[in-house]
Protein backbone atom coordinates (compact mmCIF):
# COMPACT_ATOMS: atom_id res chain seq x y z
CA UNK A 1 0.00 0.00 0.00
CA UNK A 2 0.96 3.41 -0.69
CA UNK A 3 2.03 6.08 1.52
CA UNK A 4 -0.69 8.44 0.21
CA UNK A 5 -3.32 5.83 -0.05
CA UNK A 6 -1.96 5.16 4.29
CA UNK A 7 -2.53 9.02 4.83
CA UNK A 8 -6.03 8.66 3.31
CA UNK A 9 -7.07 5.85 5.66
CA UNK A 10 -5.84 7.93 8.52
CA UNK A 11 -7.29 10.76 7.55
CA UNK A 12 -11.14 8.99 7.11
CA UNK A 13 -10.05 7.19 10.24
CA UNK A 14 -10.29 10.37 12.08
CA UNK A 15 -13.02 11.81 10.74
CA UNK A 16 -14.78 8.69 11.50
CA UNK A 17 -13.48 8.59 15.39
CA UNK A 18 -14.42 12.37 15.54
CA UNK A 19 -18.37 11.48 14.86
CA UNK A 20 -18.23 7.97 16.68
CA UNK A 21 -17.73 10.11 19.92
CA UNK A 22 -19.58 13.05 19.31
CA UNK A 23 -22.74 10.45 18.75
CA UNK A 24 -21.45 8.35 21.56
CA UNK A 25 -21.17 11.68 24.11
CA UNK A 26 -24.09 12.97 23.33
CA UNK A 27 -26.16 9.95 23.37
CA UNK A 28 -24.48 8.68 26.98
CA UNK A 29 -25.29 12.34 28.37
CA UNK A 30 -21.74 12.95 28.46
CA UNK A 31 -22.13 15.79 26.74
CA UNK A 32 -26.10 16.91 27.60
CA UNK A 33 -28.86 17.42 24.90
CA UNK A 34 -29.19 20.53 26.17
CA UNK A 35 -25.73 21.76 24.69
CA UNK A 36 -25.22 19.64 21.71
CA UNK A 37 -27.72 17.34 19.68
CA UNK A 38 -25.96 14.05 18.37
CA UNK A 39 -24.97 13.64 15.20
CA UNK A 40 -27.17 11.01 13.77
CA UNK A 41 -30.25 13.10 15.47
CA UNK A 42 -29.20 16.65 13.85
CA UNK A 43 -28.52 14.67 10.35
CA UNK A 44 -32.03 13.41 10.15
CA UNK A 45 -33.02 17.24 11.59
CA UNK A 46 -31.08 19.32 8.68
CA UNK A 47 -33.07 16.69 5.81
CA UNK A 48 -36.17 17.74 7.65
CA UNK A 49 -35.02 21.56 7.74
CA UNK A 50 -34.16 20.82 4.18
CA UNK A 51 -38.01 19.93 3.05
CA UNK A 52 -39.30 23.13 4.94
CA UNK A 53 -39.68 26.24 3.36
CA UNK A 54 -38.13 28.78 5.38
CA UNK A 55 -35.07 26.96 6.11
CA UNK A 56 -34.61 27.16 2.27
CA UNK A 57 -35.09 30.71 2.01
CA UNK A 58 -32.64 31.03 5.20
CA UNK A 59 -30.18 28.78 3.32
CA UNK A 60 -30.83 30.62 0.27
CA UNK A 61 -30.69 34.10 1.36
CA UNK A 62 -27.40 33.54 2.89
CA UNK A 63 -25.72 31.80 -0.05
CA UNK A 64 -27.01 34.68 -2.02
CA UNK A 65 -25.81 37.42 0.06
CA UNK A 66 -21.90 35.38 0.32
CA UNK A 67 -21.91 35.26 -3.25
CA UNK A 68 -22.93 38.78 -4.32
CA UNK A 69 -20.20 39.84 -1.47
CA UNK A 70 -17.56 37.73 -3.39
CA UNK A 71 -18.44 38.76 -6.72
CA UNK A 72 -18.30 42.09 -6.04
CA UNK A 73 -15.24 41.99 -3.41
CA UNK A 74 -13.40 39.40 -4.94
CA UNK A 75 -12.71 41.07 -8.51
CA UNK A 76 -12.43 44.64 -6.49
CA UNK A 77 -9.51 43.10 -3.88
CA UNK A 78 -7.80 41.90 -6.89
CA UNK A 79 -7.76 44.19 -9.09
CA UNK A 80 -6.45 47.21 -5.92
CA UNK A 81 -4.02 44.52 -5.22
CA UNK A 82 -2.74 44.68 -9.02
CA UNK A 83 -2.62 48.76 -8.94
CA UNK A 84 -0.90 48.67 -5.42
CA UNK A 85 1.47 45.30 -6.57
CA UNK A 86 2.85 47.37 -9.40
CA UNK A 87 2.88 50.96 -8.45
CA UNK A 88 4.77 50.40 -5.21
CA UNK A 89 4.88 54.23 -4.50
CA UNK A 90 1.25 53.85 -3.81
CA UNK A 91 1.17 50.89 -1.94
CA UNK A 92 3.97 52.07 0.59
CA UNK A 93 1.60 55.21 1.01
CA UNK A 94 -1.60 52.79 1.71
CA UNK A 95 0.11 50.65 4.08
CA UNK A 96 -0.57 51.93 7.31
CA UNK A 97 -4.20 51.77 6.69
CA UNK A 98 -4.39 47.93 4.79
CA UNK A 99 -2.37 46.93 7.82
CA UNK A 100 -4.75 48.55 10.87
CA UNK A 101 -7.71 46.75 8.34
CA UNK A 102 -5.93 43.74 8.45
CA UNK A 103 -5.09 44.11 12.34
CA UNK A 104 -8.67 45.57 14.01
CA UNK A 105 -11.36 43.21 14.40
CA UNK A 106 -13.60 44.13 12.11
CA UNK A 107 -16.81 43.33 14.17
CA UNK A 108 -15.98 46.14 16.58
CA UNK A 109 -17.55 48.26 13.38
CA UNK A 110 -20.60 46.29 13.10
CA UNK A 111 -23.20 48.61 15.04
CA UNK A 112 -22.03 51.64 12.54
CA UNK A 113 -22.17 49.14 9.70
CA UNK A 114 -25.79 48.95 10.83
CA UNK A 115 -26.47 52.68 11.32
CA UNK A 116 -25.19 53.21 7.69
CA UNK A 117 -26.39 50.34 5.75
CA UNK A 118 -29.68 49.33 8.16
CA UNK A 119 -30.50 45.71 8.81
CA UNK A 120 -31.02 44.67 5.43
CA UNK A 121 -29.35 42.57 3.21
CA UNK A 122 -27.05 45.07 1.94
CA UNK A 123 -25.28 45.41 5.28
CA UNK A 124 -24.87 42.13 5.12
CA UNK A 125 -23.34 42.15 1.48
CA UNK A 126 -20.88 44.92 3.05
CA UNK A 127 -20.01 43.59 5.98
CA UNK A 128 -18.64 40.64 3.75
CA UNK A 129 -17.13 42.36 1.26
CA UNK A 130 -14.57 44.30 4.23
CA UNK A 131 -14.07 41.39 5.56
CA UNK A 132 -12.80 39.23 2.14
CA UNK A 133 -11.49 42.81 0.49
CA UNK A 134 -8.66 43.05 2.70
CA UNK A 135 -6.98 39.74 3.13
CA UNK A 136 -7.59 38.89 -0.61
CA UNK A 137 -5.96 42.42 -1.50
CA UNK A 138 -2.39 40.86 0.88
CA UNK A 139 -2.61 37.85 -1.15
CA UNK A 140 -2.73 40.25 -4.58
CA UNK A 141 -0.12 42.07 -3.51
CA UNK A 142 2.00 39.49 -2.54
CA UNK A 143 1.31 37.63 -6.11
CA UNK A 144 2.66 40.84 -7.72
CA UNK A 145 5.77 41.20 -5.66
CA UNK A 146 6.65 37.67 -6.56
CA UNK A 147 7.11 38.01 -10.41
CA UNK A 148 10.67 38.84 -10.58
CA UNK A 149 11.94 41.87 -12.30
CA UNK A 150 14.58 40.35 -14.08
CA UNK A 151 12.27 38.25 -15.97
CA UNK A 152 10.25 41.02 -16.73
CA UNK A 153 13.73 42.28 -18.14
CA UNK A 154 14.06 39.01 -20.56
CA UNK A 155 10.45 39.20 -21.59
CA UNK A 156 11.16 42.92 -22.42
CA UNK A 157 14.41 41.23 -24.24
CA UNK A 158 11.92 38.75 -26.31
CA UNK A 159 9.87 41.89 -27.68
CA UNK A 160 7.08 41.12 -25.50
CA UNK A 161 4.62 44.41 -25.24
CA UNK A 162 3.40 45.56 -22.07
CA UNK A 163 0.31 43.09 -22.55
CA UNK A 164 2.19 40.33 -23.06
CA UNK A 165 4.26 40.95 -19.78
CA UNK A 166 0.70 40.94 -18.18
CA UNK A 167 -0.81 38.48 -19.45
CA UNK A 168 1.94 35.93 -20.31
CA UNK A 169 3.87 36.12 -17.12
CA UNK A 170 1.78 38.19 -14.26
CA UNK A 171 -1.42 36.08 -15.25
CA UNK A 172 0.21 32.87 -14.44
CA UNK A 173 2.64 33.75 -12.51
CA UNK A 174 0.43 35.20 -9.63
CA UNK A 175 -2.49 32.74 -10.34
CA UNK A 176 -1.07 30.50 -7.54
CA UNK A 177 -0.89 33.43 -4.97
CA UNK A 178 -4.56 35.01 -6.02
CA UNK A 179 -5.74 31.43 -5.97
CA UNK A 180 -5.14 31.65 -2.18
CA UNK A 181 -5.73 34.88 -1.47
CA UNK A 182 -9.12 34.49 -2.98
CA UNK A 183 -10.11 30.99 -0.91
CA UNK A 184 -9.02 32.85 2.04
CA UNK A 185 -11.20 35.82 1.32
CA UNK A 186 -14.16 33.43 1.10
CA UNK A 187 -13.93 31.92 4.51
CA UNK A 188 -13.71 35.79 5.79
CA UNK A 189 -16.46 36.56 3.58
CA UNK A 190 -18.71 33.43 4.87
CA UNK A 191 -18.02 34.72 8.59
CA UNK A 192 -18.72 38.26 8.04
CA UNK A 193 -21.95 37.25 6.54
CA UNK A 194 -22.98 35.08 9.22
CA UNK A 195 -21.49 37.33 11.94
CA UNK A 196 -24.17 40.16 10.83
CA UNK A 197 -27.04 37.61 10.33
CA UNK A 198 -26.45 36.75 13.66
CA UNK A 199 -26.46 40.24 15.56
CA UNK A 200 -29.09 41.68 13.58
CA UNK A 201 -31.16 40.07 10.65
CA UNK A 202 -34.86 39.39 9.37
CA UNK A 203 -33.82 36.01 7.96
CA UNK A 204 -30.70 34.13 6.80
CA UNK A 205 -28.57 31.09 8.92
CA UNK A 206 -26.56 32.90 10.99
CA UNK A 207 -30.15 34.84 12.27
CA UNK A 208 -31.46 30.36 12.41
CA UNK A 209 -29.17 29.37 14.49
CA UNK A 210 -28.83 32.20 16.56
CA UNK A 211 -32.32 31.60 17.34
CA UNK A 212 -32.24 28.56 18.03
CA UNK A 213 -29.36 28.74 19.58
CA UNK A 214 -31.38 31.64 22.43
CA UNK A 215 -34.24 28.90 23.12
CA UNK A 216 -31.61 25.98 23.83
CA UNK A 217 -33.50 24.45 20.63
CA UNK A 218 -30.24 22.95 19.76
CA UNK A 219 -31.30 19.87 17.67
CA UNK A 220 -32.02 22.53 14.96
CA UNK A 221 -29.56 24.58 15.68
CA UNK A 222 -26.42 21.36 15.28
CA UNK A 223 -28.46 20.87 12.01
CA UNK A 224 -28.02 24.11 10.98
CA UNK A 225 -24.00 24.20 12.24
CA UNK A 226 -23.68 21.25 10.15
CA UNK A 227 -25.25 22.38 7.08
CA UNK A 228 -22.99 25.84 7.36
CA UNK A 229 -20.07 23.64 8.02
CA UNK A 230 -20.43 20.96 5.01
CA UNK A 231 -21.05 24.16 2.76
CA UNK A 232 -17.92 25.83 3.77
CA UNK A 233 -15.75 22.85 3.90
CA UNK A 234 -17.22 22.30 0.39
CA UNK A 235 -16.73 25.56 -1.21
CA UNK A 236 -13.20 25.52 0.69
CA UNK A 237 -12.22 21.88 -0.93
CA UNK A 238 -13.41 23.05 -4.72
CA UNK A 239 -11.44 26.12 -4.86
CA UNK A 240 -8.21 24.61 -3.45
CA UNK A 241 -8.34 22.02 -6.22
CA UNK A 242 -8.00 25.34 -8.76
CA UNK A 243 -5.06 26.43 -6.40
CA UNK A 244 -3.55 23.22 -6.79
CA UNK A 245 -4.18 22.76 -10.92
CA UNK A 246 -2.40 26.00 -11.00
CA UNK A 247 0.68 25.10 -9.39
CA UNK A 248 0.58 21.52 -10.91
CA UNK A 249 4.13 22.30 -12.27
CA UNK A 250 5.54 22.71 -9.05
CA UNK A 251 4.12 19.62 -7.86
CA UNK A 252 5.34 17.46 -10.56
CA UNK A 253 8.98 18.46 -9.63
CA UNK A 254 8.72 16.07 -6.54
CA UNK A 255 7.69 12.77 -8.58
CA UNK B 1 30.24 30.72 -44.50
CA UNK B 2 29.91 34.54 -45.06
CA UNK B 3 31.69 36.42 -47.51
CA UNK B 4 34.18 39.38 -46.07
CA UNK B 5 34.33 41.07 -49.77
CA UNK B 6 32.47 43.96 -48.88
CA UNK B 7 33.30 46.48 -46.24
CA UNK B 8 30.18 46.56 -43.63
CA UNK B 9 29.41 48.42 -40.63
CA UNK B 10 30.28 46.80 -37.22
CA UNK B 11 27.90 44.59 -36.13
CA UNK B 12 27.70 46.28 -32.64
CA UNK B 13 29.32 50.01 -32.57
CA UNK B 14 29.19 51.61 -29.19
CA UNK B 15 29.50 55.35 -29.57
CA UNK B 16 30.80 57.67 -26.49
CA UNK B 17 27.92 55.75 -24.64
CA UNK B 18 27.62 57.30 -21.37
CA UNK B 19 25.75 56.47 -18.42
CA UNK B 20 25.13 58.31 -15.13
CA UNK B 21 21.94 57.11 -12.75
CA UNK B 22 19.24 58.98 -11.10
CA UNK B 23 21.24 58.99 -7.80
CA UNK B 24 24.41 60.48 -9.36
CA UNK B 25 26.53 57.60 -9.49
CA UNK B 26 28.82 57.34 -12.77
CA UNK B 27 28.42 53.62 -14.36
CA UNK B 28 29.92 54.57 -17.75
CA UNK B 29 32.27 57.28 -19.19
CA UNK B 30 31.95 57.73 -23.17
CA UNK B 31 32.13 54.21 -23.80
CA UNK B 32 33.41 53.40 -27.51
CA UNK B 33 33.81 49.96 -28.82
CA UNK B 34 33.33 48.10 -31.90
CA UNK B 35 32.56 44.22 -32.27
CA UNK B 36 32.77 43.02 -35.97
CA UNK B 37 30.40 40.77 -37.48
CA UNK B 38 30.80 36.90 -36.40
CA UNK B 39 33.28 38.09 -33.37
CA UNK B 40 33.24 37.05 -30.14
CA UNK B 41 34.08 39.71 -27.40
CA UNK B 42 34.61 39.55 -24.01
CA UNK B 43 34.28 42.51 -21.23
CA UNK B 44 36.07 41.83 -17.42
CA UNK B 45 36.16 43.75 -15.21
CA UNK B 46 35.43 44.40 -11.20
CA UNK B 47 32.41 44.59 -9.88
CA UNK B 48 30.67 48.20 -10.40
CA UNK B 49 32.14 48.91 -13.71
CA UNK B 50 29.12 48.92 -15.58
CA UNK B 51 29.87 45.90 -18.04
CA UNK B 52 25.67 44.74 -17.18
CA UNK B 53 24.55 48.22 -18.10
CA UNK B 54 26.59 48.36 -20.91
CA UNK B 55 25.36 45.10 -21.96
CA UNK B 56 21.50 46.29 -21.03
CA UNK B 57 22.04 49.29 -23.13
CA UNK B 58 23.49 47.29 -26.44
CA UNK B 59 20.12 45.29 -25.60
CA UNK B 60 17.87 48.21 -25.92
CA UNK B 61 16.88 47.45 -22.40
CA UNK B 62 18.00 51.03 -20.67
CA UNK B 63 18.84 53.96 -22.40
CA UNK B 64 21.80 55.69 -22.11
CA UNK B 65 22.57 59.45 -20.94
CA UNK B 66 24.94 60.22 -23.93
CA UNK B 67 26.24 58.50 -26.86
CA UNK B 68 24.80 55.95 -28.86
CA UNK B 69 24.52 51.95 -30.05
CA UNK B 70 24.86 51.13 -33.69
CA UNK B 71 24.01 47.40 -34.74
CA UNK B 72 24.94 47.53 -38.45
CA UNK B 73 24.70 51.06 -38.56
CA UNK B 74 20.71 51.64 -37.41
CA UNK B 75 20.87 53.02 -33.67
CA UNK B 76 19.62 50.93 -31.09
CA UNK B 77 16.52 51.86 -29.30
CA UNK B 78 14.37 49.62 -28.10
CA UNK B 79 14.80 45.68 -27.84
CA UNK B 80 15.27 44.10 -31.21
CA UNK B 81 14.43 40.53 -31.12
CA UNK B 82 14.81 39.54 -34.22
CA UNK B 83 18.41 41.31 -34.35
CA UNK B 84 19.79 40.30 -30.66
CA UNK B 85 19.19 37.70 -28.01
CA UNK B 86 20.57 38.13 -24.26
CA UNK B 87 21.25 35.34 -21.85
CA UNK B 88 20.94 36.45 -18.49
CA UNK B 89 23.13 35.35 -15.26
CA UNK B 90 20.00 33.25 -14.30
CA UNK B 91 18.36 30.96 -17.22
CA UNK B 92 14.77 33.05 -15.91
CA UNK B 93 12.80 29.99 -17.63
CA UNK B 94 9.50 30.56 -16.54
CA UNK B 95 8.35 27.65 -14.17
CA UNK B 96 5.02 26.67 -15.51
CA UNK B 97 6.38 25.69 -19.51
CA UNK B 98 8.26 22.94 -20.04
CA UNK B 99 11.92 23.23 -21.78
CA UNK B 100 10.21 23.31 -25.07
CA UNK B 101 7.64 25.75 -24.22
CA UNK B 102 10.43 28.14 -22.69
CA UNK B 103 12.82 27.71 -26.19
CA UNK B 104 9.60 28.44 -28.18
CA UNK B 105 8.53 31.38 -25.97
CA UNK B 106 10.14 34.67 -27.27
CA UNK B 107 8.91 33.25 -31.20
CA UNK B 108 5.20 32.94 -29.38
CA UNK B 109 5.36 36.41 -28.45
CA UNK B 110 6.36 37.03 -31.85
CA UNK B 111 3.44 35.86 -32.97
CA UNK B 112 5.74 33.08 -35.16
CA UNK B 113 2.96 30.27 -36.67
CA UNK B 114 3.23 26.86 -33.70
CA UNK B 115 4.52 24.50 -36.17
CA UNK B 116 7.57 26.64 -37.30
CA UNK B 117 8.56 27.96 -34.10
CA UNK B 118 8.26 24.31 -32.53
CA UNK B 119 10.58 22.95 -35.25
CA UNK B 120 13.01 25.43 -34.73
CA UNK B 121 13.45 25.06 -30.70
CA UNK B 122 13.32 21.70 -31.13
CA UNK B 123 16.53 21.93 -32.88
CA UNK B 124 18.17 24.51 -31.11
CA UNK B 125 17.56 21.63 -28.39
CA UNK B 126 19.40 19.46 -30.14
CA UNK B 127 21.91 21.56 -30.67
CA UNK B 128 22.56 22.37 -27.19
CA UNK B 129 22.14 18.31 -26.55
CA UNK B 130 18.82 18.55 -24.10
CA UNK B 131 16.47 16.59 -26.62
CA UNK B 132 15.22 14.45 -24.40
CA UNK B 133 14.36 16.95 -21.69
CA UNK B 134 11.75 18.92 -23.87
CA UNK B 135 9.22 18.10 -21.92
CA UNK B 136 10.77 18.42 -18.42
CA UNK B 137 10.31 21.39 -16.51
CA UNK B 138 12.87 24.04 -15.57
CA UNK B 139 13.09 22.43 -11.41
CA UNK B 140 14.02 19.09 -12.63
CA UNK B 141 16.87 20.58 -14.14
CA UNK B 142 20.50 21.40 -13.13
CA UNK B 143 21.58 24.60 -13.26
CA UNK B 144 23.94 24.09 -16.20
CA UNK B 145 21.17 22.55 -18.19
CA UNK B 146 18.89 25.24 -17.43
CA UNK B 147 21.27 27.76 -18.30
CA UNK B 148 21.86 25.63 -21.98
CA UNK B 149 18.03 25.96 -22.50
CA UNK B 150 18.09 30.02 -21.73
CA UNK B 151 20.82 29.58 -24.49
CA UNK B 152 18.50 27.46 -26.96
CA UNK B 153 16.13 30.24 -26.55
CA UNK B 154 18.75 32.95 -27.73
CA UNK B 155 19.55 30.99 -30.47
CA UNK B 156 16.07 30.09 -31.60
CA UNK B 157 15.21 33.93 -31.92
CA UNK B 158 17.90 33.39 -34.81
CA UNK B 159 19.54 36.55 -33.89
CA UNK B 160 22.43 37.69 -35.72
CA UNK B 161 23.75 39.04 -31.87
CA UNK B 162 23.93 37.49 -28.87
CA UNK B 163 24.93 39.43 -25.65
CA UNK B 164 25.66 37.15 -22.64
CA UNK B 165 25.54 39.00 -19.44
CA UNK B 166 27.53 36.47 -17.34
CA UNK B 167 25.64 33.31 -18.14
CA UNK B 168 27.72 30.95 -16.44
CA UNK B 169 28.72 33.28 -13.14
CA UNK B 170 26.22 30.99 -10.84
CA UNK B 171 27.46 27.51 -11.54
CA UNK B 172 30.36 25.69 -10.15
CA UNK B 173 33.78 25.53 -11.64
CA UNK B 174 33.43 22.21 -13.25
CA UNK B 175 30.53 23.01 -14.96
CA UNK B 176 31.25 26.27 -16.26
CA UNK B 177 34.31 25.02 -18.02
CA UNK B 178 32.11 22.51 -19.39
CA UNK B 179 29.57 25.27 -20.35
CA UNK B 180 32.52 27.17 -21.93
CA UNK B 181 33.26 24.27 -24.27
CA UNK B 182 29.95 23.51 -24.75
CA UNK B 183 29.53 27.35 -26.00
CA UNK B 184 32.56 26.91 -28.22
CA UNK B 185 30.95 24.49 -30.08
CA UNK B 186 27.51 25.85 -30.47
CA UNK B 187 29.38 28.86 -32.16
CA UNK B 188 31.80 27.63 -33.89
CA UNK B 189 28.72 26.32 -35.72
CA UNK B 190 26.35 29.09 -35.69
CA UNK B 191 29.02 32.34 -35.75
CA UNK B 192 27.07 35.03 -34.53
CA UNK B 193 28.49 37.74 -33.46
CA UNK B 194 29.03 37.25 -29.59
CA UNK B 195 28.83 40.27 -26.29
CA UNK B 196 30.26 38.19 -23.82
CA UNK B 197 30.41 39.39 -19.72
CA UNK B 198 32.03 37.65 -17.28
CA UNK B 199 34.21 37.65 -14.25
CA UNK B 200 36.51 34.73 -15.36
CA UNK B 201 39.59 36.08 -17.13
CA UNK B 202 40.55 32.56 -18.61
CA UNK B 203 36.72 31.96 -19.65
CA UNK B 204 37.02 35.24 -21.37
CA UNK B 205 40.44 34.47 -23.10
CA UNK B 206 39.57 30.84 -23.95
CA UNK B 207 36.38 31.87 -25.78
CA UNK B 208 37.04 35.18 -26.80
CA UNK B 209 38.63 36.96 -30.40
CA UNK B 210 39.09 40.11 -28.14
CA UNK B 211 39.05 41.13 -24.56
CA UNK B 212 38.22 44.35 -23.60
CA UNK B 213 39.00 45.19 -19.76
CA UNK B 214 36.68 47.76 -18.09
CA UNK B 215 37.64 50.04 -14.90
CA UNK B 216 35.26 51.31 -12.42
CA UNK B 217 34.86 54.80 -10.56
CA UNK B 218 33.34 55.70 -13.76
CA UNK B 219 33.27 52.71 -16.02
CA UNK B 220 35.45 53.14 -19.09
CA UNK B 221 37.61 50.85 -21.36
CA UNK B 222 41.11 50.40 -19.88
CA UNK B 223 42.32 47.59 -22.66
CA UNK B 224 41.40 45.99 -26.07
CA UNK B 225 43.67 42.70 -26.38
CA UNK B 226 43.14 40.71 -29.71
CA UNK B 227 43.35 36.81 -28.59
CA UNK B 228 45.93 35.35 -30.61
CA UNK B 229 44.78 31.59 -30.27
CA UNK B 230 43.68 29.53 -33.16
CA UNK B 231 40.23 28.40 -33.47
CA UNK B 232 38.92 25.43 -33.34
CA UNK B 233 40.19 25.61 -29.43
CA UNK B 234 40.23 23.06 -27.07
CA UNK B 235 40.39 23.10 -23.23
CA UNK B 236 44.15 22.22 -23.98
CA UNK B 237 44.82 25.82 -24.86
CA UNK B 238 44.55 26.67 -21.58
CA UNK B 239 48.03 25.25 -20.79
CA UNK B 240 49.71 27.31 -23.23
CA UNK B 241 51.97 29.71 -23.06
CA UNK B 242 50.27 32.36 -25.32
CA UNK B 243 46.89 31.53 -22.43
CA UNK B 244 48.85 32.19 -18.93
CA UNK B 245 50.57 35.28 -20.55
CA UNK B 246 47.56 36.92 -21.28
CA UNK B 247 45.91 35.58 -18.21
CA UNK B 248 49.01 37.30 -15.96
CA UNK B 249 48.25 40.54 -18.06
CA UNK B 250 44.73 40.51 -17.77
CA UNK B 251 44.81 39.97 -14.10
CA UNK B 252 47.57 42.60 -13.47
CA UNK B 253 45.62 45.28 -15.47
CA UNK B 254 42.40 44.54 -13.27
CA UNK B 255 44.50 44.02 -9.87
CA UNK B 256 45.90 47.45 -10.19
CA UNK B 257 42.29 49.14 -10.80
CA UNK B 258 41.34 47.07 -7.99
CA UNK B 259 44.12 48.65 -5.50
CA UNK B 260 43.46 52.01 -7.27
CA UNK B 261 39.83 52.44 -6.67
CA UNK B 262 39.83 50.44 -3.63
CA UNK B 263 41.26 53.45 -1.89
CA UNK B 264 38.55 55.79 -3.76
CA UNK B 265 35.42 53.54 -3.47
CA UNK B 266 35.69 51.53 -0.02
CA UNK B 267 32.08 50.53 -0.28
CA UNK B 268 33.08 48.03 -3.51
Amino acid sequence: MSLGRQILIGQVLIVALFLASWELATRTGVIGIDTLAPFSTAVERLIELFGTESFRRDFGATASRVAIAFAIGAPAAVICGFILGEWREVERMTRPVVNFALGIPQSIFLPIFILVFGIGALQKIVFGITHLFFVTLVNTIGAVRSIPSEQVTALRSFGASRWQIYLRLYLPGMLPLVLTGLRLGMIFNILGVLLAEMYVAQNGLGKAIFNWGESGDTVPLTAAIIAVSVSTILLNEIMRVFERRAMRYRLEVGS
Amino acid sequence: MKSDVVPKPAAVSIRGVDKKFGNGFHALDKISLDIADGQFLSVVGPSGCGKSTLLQIVAGLVPASGGKVLLDGHPVVGPQPHEVAVVFQDALLLPWKTTLQNVEFPLDLQGVPAAERRAKSLEMLDLVGLSAFADAYPQQLSGGMRQRVSIARGLAQDPRIILMDEPFGALDEQTRIRMGQELLRIWERSRKTVLFITHSLAEAIFLSDVVVVMGRNPGRILERMEVPLPRPRSSDVMGSDVFGQMRNRLWHLLNDEIDRTDQAAPEL
